[in-house]
């Protein structure tokens, strides 16, 4: 059974956010228009958030891609009251939309804030529905929904090697946002598989996890940028 | 009551409150919800992937599509498109939006003024109408009658613009600013241009070592961004040899700037001064590539013309006059800074410096963009691997005479001077980005234009003064053509079928151009035979099947395999006759030729001293033309005009008034001028901040506590021109004295408009001392709470 995990080089990031539509685009995430978006209601799966440090002329900016980490110790999944997300035994932490009863314990819990409320019924003035994906359910008001990995793309891969009768081949495989980066900074596969790119790239000596201290194994491994990447010489 | 989800939810919740069902649990709940939740439908039919070109900007990237069931669901990077092998740029994430956006204009409309209401037209009835009116002005021989506005860059519908409007004969042409026209105005006057035409800059950065940037937004909008973004990628790859270097130099703290390995903050304006305080390094440690300096170019050192007269040599300039302690107090760069970077950039061959700018709005000051070229001379990288040169801009062209094409104007005044003239029609195509660079009191003169024509294939700022809309399909409606975008270093033809049918009544510009054609002109039927996009483009194949090198778009492995073929000196054709090669093209994307960089260093030049000039004597000639009061041609003085220099870029007049400077840029999300309208653009705002829909101004948290001003609060920025309204955004690690502003915001149109104040209100153009056009908006300003 494979471990499903991603690396993302925060060398090779340019910030320029095309995994963040990919996924909107890829997963029917609903938008918001300009009054509800200022509420700070506005679904991301995936989100580049901007972390400054320090001040000029000593400081820098960092960018760090967001996804759902996919924790194998997921502190979501242990406050959901009715198993409505869950972790699958290749380690993705699912979201099973027709369960979740809104409670939101899970958006509490989760430390990298990574899960979203749908405060919202989604809406697509015509024709906008026509792109909608159909692998993916669109979720109603009232349900809590994050990152799957692209699970359905999991599914549909899994299927064609099934009739086909073979293994899943690497890089069958891969999720929307890491298809769609154009400087190539994510890299993804079995994290068990030591051949893999994406365990090697793990390995790394640049390799770090966010929060590693609170215990929750992250799936999503991080690279730090090199030494003098986004130093000021003021 | 139907029983739905959202109803059992409500009455679960109410009986859970309550005590008439004993023993419910939530899980309970849940899993009767989840039976109750519909069942995804049926598959809506068969998957199909398609090929296609984006031209949100000027770039063109190749798309890979998904189709589920004739819907489009999907949009990715083709994997075999050269320029951008698989990636894309969140704008062509976002295509989808635009194709099936609901404010799509989906017929031909007219009204009698901006201010009514549109009546839907038949395409005969609004053809006719602009053919009338044209028809009844080619008669009167008045300058700017005609004026007509494109954002195309390049393509066969602009070729056809061109030949239909010199058939025409009595119209202006203007193409919008792309930012790189100083640049390449400067290498053209300094290393001379291709035989063929004006040349089309690109960088080969893809090769190149150490790259020094000098203000160019170079991961947000310059260039061709999913090039960019896939090379930046490259260059940190950590199975390369070697990490290609990134040094950015400039006041603003930008993404390029925030994600290069060494951002140098300088004051506005200053960038000849930093290239020249480089040079000095180069010059005075001997770093420079004396080979190419000494055997391959003219007026580095002092030298006598034919009549006798000594003229200043640019080594005695920069030695003399941009010593570090000068050029520290113009720059406010450290000397120490200026050595090490200067000392990384000649470590070896694939040094490029590029710049200044190179924006829409601010492509640099011509002065500027010779001292930034100096110093790709001084490391011999003027046409070199990894370095910069003006190759042949050869793309798609009409089958026959392409003299027979109206020259287009890409000057901003001109333009702005047209619409002064009161002309009696303006043509806008594709158009947004004009939106963007006029003030709200030149649009408004727009009004007084009897018939303004948009393009817009959906409702944006150029349909708000438009009275006659003939609405173009988004390229995955229509065949489409593509060519080597900005930037990009080889030779590229490429083209897609459409990938659907177009939505409604909306139609492909180049076939309205066509028909307009007929309509204006039977006789011009001769020039513009063609019926249909399809026809023009085989039409235009014929004449590039019988060129002989290139290959046709293969995986990265063909584009290896090939390279190494050629060095060898092979070249295998991948077509043999003209059918063969269209029906190639149309199957694989498109034409290119991987080796067109030059690959040994550039050693002669087509300038007047057969050499790079430092002492461009082409400029020298052109400013002889001009008046120049106070500089006598004989003196030194004369030289250091000629010569790359420093000068001061703002007057410094209301600097005590307006203490701060703003700065403007161009978010990735607005690049090219469109995007306003899409949804998830709107959400992607800027990394840095969470501004959506809406613009926003940037401080540095120094000035920001100074004003008493917090994050989100709104402010007045205001200069001498006027006061716009904003949304603050406070940056920690910005530099203080600057003010940042991103061009695009609000949509001007549409169910999602919002009325916001026009940056361009507030701006003051600089124009340039030489060339007199807009070099740069750097604007005094202050900024105080609302």
């Amino acid at each position: 059974m494979a471990r499903w995990g991603m690396v993302i080089d925060l060398d090779k990031c340019t910030a320029c956010q095309a995994c963040v539509v990919a996924c909107q685009v890829e997963n029917n995430v609903p938008f918001l228009g300009p009054d509800e978006s200022q509420k700070g209601r506005s679904i991301y799966w995936m989100k580049v958030v901007a972390l400054p440090e320090g001040k000029f002329p000593r400081g820098k900016v960092r960018f760090l891609p967001l996804p759902c980490l996919h924790c194998d110790n997921p502190p979501c999944v242990k406050v959901c009251p009715v198993d409505a997300t869950n972790i699958t035994p290749d380690g993705i932490v699912r979201q099973i939309f027709s369960r979740c009863i809104g409670c939101r314990y899970c958006t509490t819990a989760c430390p990298y804030t990574r899960r979203s409320f749908n405060w919202y019924g989604p809406e697509w003035p015509s024709p906008m529905a026509q792109a909608l994906n159909p692998d993916v359910s669109v979720r109603p008001k009232g349900v809590v929904e994050k990152c799957t990995l692209c699970h359905h793309r999991l599914q549909k891969a899994r299927a064609n090697a099934q009739a086909e009768k073979r293994p899943l081949a690497p890089g069958e495989y891969t999720p929307a946002c890491v298809e769609s980066c154009p400087s190539r900074a994510m890299v993804f596969g079995d994290l068990d598989d030591p051949n893999s790119e994406v365990a090697q790239q793990a390995r790394s000596p640049r390799a770090f996890r966010l929060l590693e201290e609170l215990g929750t194994k992250p799936k999503v491994i991080y690279l730090a940028e090199g030494e003098r990447s986004g130093s000021i010489t003021g | 009551m139907k029983l739905d989800r959202r109803n059992f939810m409500l009455l679960a919740g109410g009986a859970a409150g309550g005590t008439a069902v004993g023993g419910l649990t939530l899980k309970g709940i849940s899993r009767l919800n989840e039976a109750l939740a519909p069942e995804m439908g049926s598959y809506p039919g068969e998957e199909k992937v398609a090929i296609s070109l984006c031209r949100s900007c000027s770039g063109g990237c190749g798309l890979r599509v998904r189709m589920v069931g004739g819907r489009i669901v999907k949009i990715d990077g083709n994997p075999d498109y050269p320029v951008n092998r698989g990636g894309v740029c969140p704008k062509a994430q976002a295509l989808l939006q635009w194709l099936y956006h609901p404010d799509r204009v989906l017929a031909p409309r007219k009204r009698s003024s901006a201010e009514q209401k549109w009546e839907t037209a038949s395409w005969p009835e609004a053809l006719q109408t602009l053919a009338e009116t044209l028809q009844k002005l080619r008669s009167e021989k008045r300058r700017n009658n005609v004026v007509v506005v494109s954002g195309r860059d390049t393509g066969l519908a602009q070729s056809l613009l061109a030949r239909f409007l010199a058939a025409y004969g009595n119209a202006a042409l203007f193409h919008l600013p792309s930012g790189m026209e100083v640049s390449q105005h400067a290498l053209g006057l300094m290393g001379g241009s291709p035989a063929e035409d004006a040349g089309r800059l690109a960088y080969d950065l893809e090769n190149s070592r150490c790259v020094m940037s000098f203000g160019c937004d170079l991961l947000q909008g310059w260039g061709t961004p999913a090039h960019t973004l896939r090379i930046f990628g490259r260059w940190h790859d950590s199975n390369r040899e070697r990490r290609t270097s990134l040094i950015h130099f400039g006041p603003r703290l930008s993404i390029s700037a925030a994600r290069s390995d060494e951002w140098v903050p300088a004051r506005v304006g200053t960038w000849a001064a930093i290239a020249l305080g480089i040079a000095f390094v180069l010059i005075s440690e001997d770093l420079y590539n004396r080979d190419f300096v000494e055997n391959c170019t003219f007026g580095f050192d002092d030298w006598t013309d034919a009549a006798g007269r000594r003229h200043l040599g640019f080594r005695t300039l920069v030695r003399e006059e941009y010593r570090l302690s000068r050029v520290e107090e113009l720059t406010g760069v450290p000397t120490e800074t200026l050595v090490r970077v200067a000392r990384e950039f000649a470590a070896g061959p694939g040094a490029v410096a590029i710049g200044p700018q190179q924006s829409p709005g601010q492509p640099g000051r011509l002065t500027d963009s010779l001292a930034v070229h100096a110093l790709n001379a001084l490391v011999g990288s003027i046409g070199a691997r990894g370095g910069v040169s003006l190759v042949p801009d050869r793309g798609w062209s009409l089958p026959d005479s392409p003299q027979k094409q109206l020259q287009a104007s890409r000057s901003l005044e001109d333009l702005q001077q047209a619409l002064e003239d009161s002309p009696q029609v303006l043509v806008l195509d594709e158009a947004a980005l004009l939106f963007d660079l006029l003030t709200t009191a030149q649009q408004e003169k727009l009004q007084k234009i009897p018939l303004v024509v948009t393009t817009a294939s959906l409702e944006d700022a150029t349909t708000a003064w438009a009275t006659l809309h003939l609405p173009d399909c988004t390229p995955l409606e229509s065949w489409v053509d593509g060519q080597s975008p900005s930037c990009y270093p080889y030779e590229l033809l490429s083209v897609a079928a459409p990938v659907l049918p177009p939505l409604g009544e909306s139609r492909p510009w180049g076939e309205t151009l066509m028909a307009l054609a007929h309509a204006t002109d039977p006789a011009m039927a001769s020039d513009i035979p063609w019926k249909e996009m399809l026809d023009l483009l085989r039409a235009s194949t014929e004449q590039l099947a019988a060129q002989e090198h290139g290959y046709l778009f293969g995986s990265d492995v063909d584009e290896q395999w090939q390279r190494l073929l050629e060095r060898s000196g092979w070249w295998v054709p991948d077509w043999t006759s003209p059918q063969q090669f269209w029906e190639a093209i149309a199957e694989r994307g498109g034409w290119w030729d991987p080796v067109s960089w030059p690959a040994d260093p550039q050693r002669s030049f087509p300038t007047p001293s057969g050499r790079f000039e430092f002492f461009p004597q082409k400029l020298e000639e052109w400013l002889r033309q001009q008046p120049h009061p106070g500089v006598s041609v004989t003196s030194p003085e004369w030289d250091r005009l000629v010569l790359p220099h420093h000068s001061d870029l703002l007057p410094p007049s209301d600097a005590d008034q307006f203490t701060l400077l703003l700065d403007t840029y161009e978010p990735l999300s607005f690049f090219g001028g469109g995007g306003r309208e899409i949804p998830y653009l709107q959400q992607l705002s800027s990394p840095l901040g969470d501004s959506q829909w809406r613009s926003w101004v940037e401080l540095s948290e120094e000035d920001a506590l100074r004003l008493g001003i917090h994050n989100g609060d709104w402010v007045w920025v205001e200069s001498a021109a006027g006061r716009i309204r904003r949304r603050a955004l406070v940056i920690e690690s910005a530099m203080p004295g600057i003010v940042s502003a991103p061009s695009g915001g609000a949509p001007a149109r549409g169910r999602w408009a919002s009325a916001e104040d026009s940056l361009a209100d507030i701006l003051v153009p600089v124009p340039d001392p030489i060339l007199g056009t807009r070099c740069a908006a750097v604007t005094r300003v202050k900024v105080y709470q609302v």
